[in-house]
């Protein structure tokens, strides 16, 4: 019940995660009263269906790297905004706010992802005939 | 002895410069009769194509090996399709395809019901079904309701991305259909005795109907990265004149169901 | 005399030019529609675009001018084209619902029963129940790799489709790799025993809609994410109503006789996109997302034990 509370107040946070997620497995998977943000330096990408993955790697408590499998979008919708595997080489610095799963790993559902630059990543179109769902 | 009225004479007369103007201007006779060298009939598509669409399987064991191979654990024996009898590895790759086949029960993708990419799924031994029109030919397969699509409209091949199945675009050569199949992600393999290619993999299909019931299909595959050199397979595929639509069999599900991760749910699921 | 005929005529005339308009407008919203060549965007109505069909909860909006339904040399309409249907959150709720649980809301498409809500047996409110906790997600055919979502969610989740048409076959390729073939000469189902994930479909043309029926349908699928009720014993009849050159209007009855009290009806536009192409989506080996939702579907069948 709480869940749905949430959702009706934040819709706008709730849809957001929605289009990167949408799926089942989001509740199944990740906690939203376990908000996450990270910095750190891309490791690679893994472009699939229905969910893409970004493998980052975050300075740790004690200094040592830690990685992170960050949820992202379905890799054919990143293709029809025009996005390609080029676009975020390994190096590249991101932010991510997400929700961390449930199961206390490093992983987590993307909500926003930020370039260092400012620039949300995968965000808005570059094909004008881009179908977004 | 008969004795010919001037009346019958005229009769037999006239019959045979019929007879003998229909002999000379083949009428009735099927055009395949036409004597040496004259091609088949093959029906043709309102645009004048050679009409592909039906349901078709190939009757060899390339599936199993595309070389000539004897029989093992759940491997029919191959007299093998390809040109030349092997296909021409560079030494790395040799090396990779011999480890494939080692562990093939296991590494194999099909036998985990993955994609059996471009050319694989076409000499499966499960039927397929092929539709036509002035822009596309499609295929739907029994196997995994795997799909294809040859764009036939003049368009460019996708950039940036990868498939299992490749991306097809194709034009008309004459009465063969030829299909240029790039864009492989490199993770299928070629049959299950472990041959493979990689994504760099250029396959040119061509299609051409030796009769009406009969597909020759060839197929040259070209991969610098892999061969020593373009090898070319070929082979006939049959048309289906008993079955009047492809069933499913949707082998990762079945594999899902077979692994315990589908639970029978006794309110919806059929009963058996 | 005179008089009495004179105002009989004028209500003559007032009557049919009311009840053309009326036509003109297009039928009632709540009744799902008719296969009738004349709601479609045809030749009588020009470039108008037409109407969409009814859509009792919102409807499509109506679209702007375009060309009229394409036609093949024998006259039928044309359906080929890459499409994108507008789901309106079918895929996570056929009825009118907010967003929950991390999946968008939606504004409903069912078109029968009249309140939009789907008519269930109790023991399908109970296992509905069931299926909507997180640790159920497993159990969704489509989080398992298994492509063909059924019928008819296979035209609602958020991934186009092709439709190829010939004389004989209409083919739907979906981008989710799986296919439907409807034949349109055929008169006879496979036999009852031969179930599939998408059934056994024979297609007919009653004027200008394309009208589909199905039934050999295993009843292992889902009608969506949020776990909607679908038996073995469902068929389902839909009619493909083109509405321009660019848009078809698809209207899905379903009747299921364990599931619900009585047959309901959906209905979805479907928008083609002139250069649109099919990508894919097949398993990869290293599938992220079913790996995660079988452990947590283990894990919580594993505490549901400790505490019996």
């Amino acid at each position: 019940m709480s869940v749905r509370i949430v959702c009706a107040l934040a819709l706008a946070v709730c849809l957001a995660a929605a289009s990167a997620s949408a799926h089942h497995s989001f509740a199944a998977e990740f906690d939203e009263n376990k908000p996450v943000k990270l910095t750190g330096k891309v490791i690679e990408m893994k472009w699939s269906n229905p969910h893409s993955w970004i493998f980052i790697e975050v300075a740790g408590p004690n200094g040592k790297p830690v990685k992170w499998a960050l949820e992202f979008g379905a890799a054919n919708a990143l293709f029809r905004r025009g996005w390609r595997k080029e676009d975020l080489p390994a190096g590249t610095v991101l932010s991510v706010d997400g929700w961390q799963a449930r199961n206390g790993t490093n992983t987590a559902n993307a909500r926003g992802v930020t370039m260092s630059d400012g620039r949300r990543l995968f965000a808005g179109s570059s094909n004008p005939n881009a179908q977004e769902k | 002895m008969l004795t010919w009225s001037l009346k019958s004479v005229r009769l037999v007369l006239v019959m045979a410069v019929i007879l003998g103007a229909g002999a000379l201007l083949r009428v009735g006779e099927p055009a395949a009769a036409q004597g040496p060298g004259a091609k088949p009939q093959i029906p043709r598509t309102a645009d004048g194509k050679p009409n592909l669409q039906g349901i078709w399987q190939v009757r060899n064991r390339a599936a199993s090996s595309l070389e000539p191979l004897l029989a093992r654990y759940r491997m029919p024996p191959s007299s093998g399709v390809v040109e030349g009898g092997t296909i021409p590895y560079q030494e790395w790759a040799l090396k990779k395809r011999d480890e494939n086949y080692a562990n093939r029960y296991k590494a194999d993708p099909l036998a985990s019901c993955y994609m059996p990419g471009i050319p694989r799924i076409m000499y499966l031994e499960h039927p397929f079904q092929i539709f036509q029109t002035p822009q596309h030919v499609a295929m739907t397969f029994e196997f995994n309701l795997a799909h294809r699509l040859i764009y036939t409209n003049g368009s460019k091949h996708v950039d940036g991305i990868e498939f299992w199945m490749g991306d097809a675009r194709g034009r008309w050569e004459g009465d063969t259909l030829v299909s240029e199949v790039t864009n492989f992600n490199g993770k299928a393999w070629l049959d299950m005795a472990g041959n493979f290619y990689s994504e760099n993999a250029k396959v040119t299909e061509r299609f051409t109907l030796a009769d009406a019931d009969t597909i020759r299909y060839e197929v040259t595959v070209e991969d610098p990265k892999v061969f020593t050199r373009a090898w070319k397979m070929s082979m006939p595929i049959y048309r289906h004149k008993d079955m009047d639509r492809v069933l499913e069999y949707h082998c990762k599900a079945e594999e899902s169901e077979a692994n315990g991760n589908f639970e029978r749910v006794p309110q919806t699921w059929y009963p058996k | 005399m005179k008089r009495l005929l004179a105002s009989l005529f004028a209500a003559a005339v007032v009557a049919i030019t009311v009840s053309t308009l009326l036509i003109a407008q297009g039928a009632p919203p709540a009744a799902p529609a008719q296969g009738d060549g004349g709601r479609a965007g045809g030749a009588g109505r020009g470039g108008g675009g037409g109407r969409a069909g009814g859509g009792r909860a919102g409807g499509a909006a109506e679209a702007p001018p375009a060309a009229p339904v394409r036609r093949l040399a024998d006259g039928k309409p044309d359906l080929s084209g890459f499409y994108n249907a507008e789901g309106r959150g079918a895929n996570y709720g056929l009825e009118e619902h907010a967003a929950w649980s991390g999946m968008p809301g939606g504004q409903g498409v069912i078109i029968d029963p009249p309140d939009g809500k789907l008519p269930m047996q109790d023991w399908a409110r109970k296992v509905l129940a069931l299926r909507q906790r997180p640790e159920y997600g497993y159990d969704d055919p489509t989080a398992q790799c298994t492509q063909a979502a059924g019928v008819p969610r296979s035209f609602y989740v958020p991934s186009p489709f092709h439709i190829l048409q010939t004389p004989d076959h209409v083919a739907v390729l979906f981008e989710r790799m799986s296919w439907r073939v409807i034949p349109l000469n055929r008169k006879t189902h496979v036999p009852d025993t031969i179930r599939m994930w998408h059934g056994d479909s024979i297609g007919r043309w009653e004027g200008d809609t394309l009208v589909v029926e199905t039934k050999n349908l295993n009843g292992k699928t889902w009608l969506n994410e949020a776990g909607e009720i679908v038996s073995h014993a469902e068929t389902v009849v839909e009619r493909f109503i083109p509405v321009n050159a660019d848009r078809i209007r698809y209207e899905a009855t379903v009747t299921d006789p364990l599931v619900y009290t009585r047959p309901w009806t959906i209905g979805v536009n479907f928008n083609r996109q002139a250069d649109g192409e099919l990508l894919e989506v097949a398993c990869l080996e290293d599938d992220e997302d079913a790996k995660h939702l079988k452990d947590i579907k283990d894990a919580a069948r594993a505490a549901e034990k400790k505490g019996n």
